[in-house]
């Protein structure tokens, strides 16, 4: 088994804040014990289970900013911090985008161990990384307008 | 085949039928030698007009059993296989209209999806039928695989009745089901019922095998709407398994479904299922 | 339907035909028993509402999940033991899939319906995932769930 992913990225510091869009969901808000809030595991997987998980790093975006770019602004977002992810084994590097239609300079990746069909590690989570990583996440943002099923989103 | 058993003439007409989704079912023995990379090959064959692909669990061999011995127990197919068994459905781009093959079946819907789709009736759908089966005989005799003796067939008509449109609930059924449109007795104990539930059997002419009919209440899958679902079911036996007499067979099973449920259900209903 | 309490035991007729065996139709729909729990029928007009969510839903392309995938996390809402279990949270995840959470005490239990249908289970105790390789069957993950 062959470890592909890049090396943590010491540059970003164990005090940044990690912001993750969350579709607004009824059920997509767990209460915590002690206070505060959650995302459903369900909801931070990417669209790609073969992909690493996408973030936006909290000292080039502001929560609105994660919740806007690209989108029509009725989402959720969620927060973590890169310490608490680090602690929990994982690597975050930057990716920066650049080019296309919505550059986005705060854009990173949180790299999990979820091997690939050859063995090796591309940077993948297993669901339960997102398990974990959804039960370290905080909301810090909600959309006044949640999704209901008899509306469209 | 004769393309006037197939017709619509002398059978009552809708035209809005409350039916949601058809079958046409040939059954017959596992076929020998057929197996997983088969399912590919045969697709590559009707690919181009059923794009989609699902693999699913087979569904169980089922005989209807007319002799002295029918009341003995249910009768299932049993084989020791030593290959994965499996059932493969080949969906049209729209996904309204699929094949169904597994070794010992070879299933042709039709359903809605959305909702707004209209039934293409019965012609169409045997012709489709007998243009797929064709196509899958073809397919094995070119792989070296044997015709398959068709032992079973059969016919199913699914059909939502959807509250509000003739009928306002279970204390209402009698505007939907015939043998229920008698008048309630003064001084009834018992309120409307909460929800109804029934069954019916019947043999087909000439020992051709059973219509089923079923009533129960349902939430559709597809919007969570509570209705009314009415399953007409018919299966048997063909005479013989040459394409003529299963055919002949399967028009049988769709008259006796089509009969079945214009007897069964009140020419009140009917009005609003727009009969002819 | 006869009652599990009932002592005069019948067998059915071999012509008879139960609509609850897996047949020839495609189209499912979920029968209506008596008294279906509010939190089952709650759980299960949940995920039929996820059919109503529009293309790119979360702004990352992904269609609503498909009627397959509902129609399979409605089989499973199906098959909870509802008199041991308390009502899943549900929610659409990205690329057409839906994902269940069940809590009891300081256990969890995560079902995933990927966007092919494909089933992905994790036990959740105390706040941490069982990753151990196990293979278990539903029915024994929702007893595994229950049994505290």
């Amino acid at each position: 088994m062959a470890d592909l992913r890049p090396a943590d990225d010491a540059t970003i510091p164990a005090d940044e804040r990690l912001y993750v869009r969350v579709f607004p969901a009824p059920d997509a808000v767990i209460p915590v014990e002690g206070g505060g809030y959650r995302p459903h595991s369900g909801s931070i997987k990417g669209r790609y289970p073969d992909e690493p998980m996408s973030i936006d790093l909290g000292s080039l975006s502001t929560p609105e900013q994660t919740r806007d770019r690209g989108a029509d602004g009725n989402f959720h977002v969620v927060m973590l911090s890169a310490e608490a992810v680090r602690q929990l084994g994982f690597r975050i590097i930057r990716d920066p985008i650049v080019a296309g239609p919505i550059p986005n300079p705060a854009h990173a990746l949180i790299m999990g161990t979820r091997p690939n069909p050859n063995g090796d590690l591309e940077g993948a989570l297993t669901g339960g990384e997102y398990s974990r990583l959804a039960r370290i996440a905080r909301y810090v943002a909600f959309t006044p307008q949640p999704w209901e099923p008899g509306h469209g989103a | 085949m004769a393309a006037s058993a197939a017709s619509d003439s002398g059978l009552p007409d809708f035209a809005q039928p409350p039916v949601d989704e058809t079958a046409l079912s040939l059954q017959f023995a596992p076929i020998p030698g057929f197996s997983v990379p088969h399912f590919g090959l045969y697709w590559e064959r009707v690919r181009s007009e059923y794009p989609h692909v699902e693999v699913k669990a087979p569904i169980a061999n089922i005989t209807e059993q007319l002799g002295p011995a029918a009341a003995a127990g249910r009768q299932l197919g049993l084989a020791f296989v030593t290959a994965p068994e499996l059932r493969c459905w080949y969906l049209d781009q729209s996904r309204t209209r699929l094949v169904q093959v597994q070794r010992d079946r070879f299933v042709h819907n039709w359903r809605k999806i959305i909702g707004t789709e209209s039934y293409p009736r019965y012609p169409s759908l045997r012709a489709s039928l007998e243009k797929e089966w064709k196509r899958f005989c073809d397919f094995l005799k070119d792989e070296k695989l044997e015709r398959p003796k068709i032992n079973q067939c059969e016919v199913l008509y699914v059909n939502n009745i959807e509250y509000e449109k003739g009928w306002n609930g279970y204390g209402e059924l009698d505007k939907v089901v015939a043998s229920l449109a008698t008048p309630k007795a003064k001084g009834r104990f018992l309120p409307n019922p909460d929800r109804v539930s029934m069954q019916v059997t019947y043999r087909l002419e000439g020992d051709a095998g059973r219509l089923y009919v079923a009533f129960s209440p349902v939430i559709r899958g597809r919007d969570g709407k509570e209705l009314l679902q009415m399953t007409l079911t018919a299966r048997g036996a063909p005479k013989s398994p040459s394409d003529e007499d299963v055919f002949a067979w399967l028009d049988l099973g769709r008259k006796w479904v089509v009969r079945g449920f214009a007897d069964f259900t009140t020419s009140e209903i009917h009005k609003v299922w727009g009969k002819q | 339907m006869s009652s599990a309490a009932a002592t005069n035991r019948v067998t059915f007729p071999a012509h008879s035909h139960s609509r609850y065996l897996p047949g020839i139709t495609v189209n499912d729909s979920i029968p209506v028993v008596g008294g279906m729990e509010q939190w089952r029928s709650e759980a299960i007009q949940k995920v039929i509402g996820f059919s109503r969510l529009e293309p790119n839903w979360d702004s990352h392309g992904s269609q609503a999940p498909s009627l397959a995938v509902r129609q399979t996390a409605i089989d499973l809402l199906m098959r909870v033991p509802g008199e041991l279990l308390p009502a899943p949270r549900i929610v659409p995840s990205s690329g057409g899939g839906c994902h269940f959470e069940w809590s009891v005490g300081h256990r969890e239990l995560e079902v995933s319906i990927e966007p092919d249908c494909r089933i992905e289970a994790l036990r959740v105790e105390n706040g941490l995932p069982i990753e151990d390789g196990s293979q278990m069957d539903l029915t024994a993950l929702f007893v595994w769930l229950a049994s505290l």
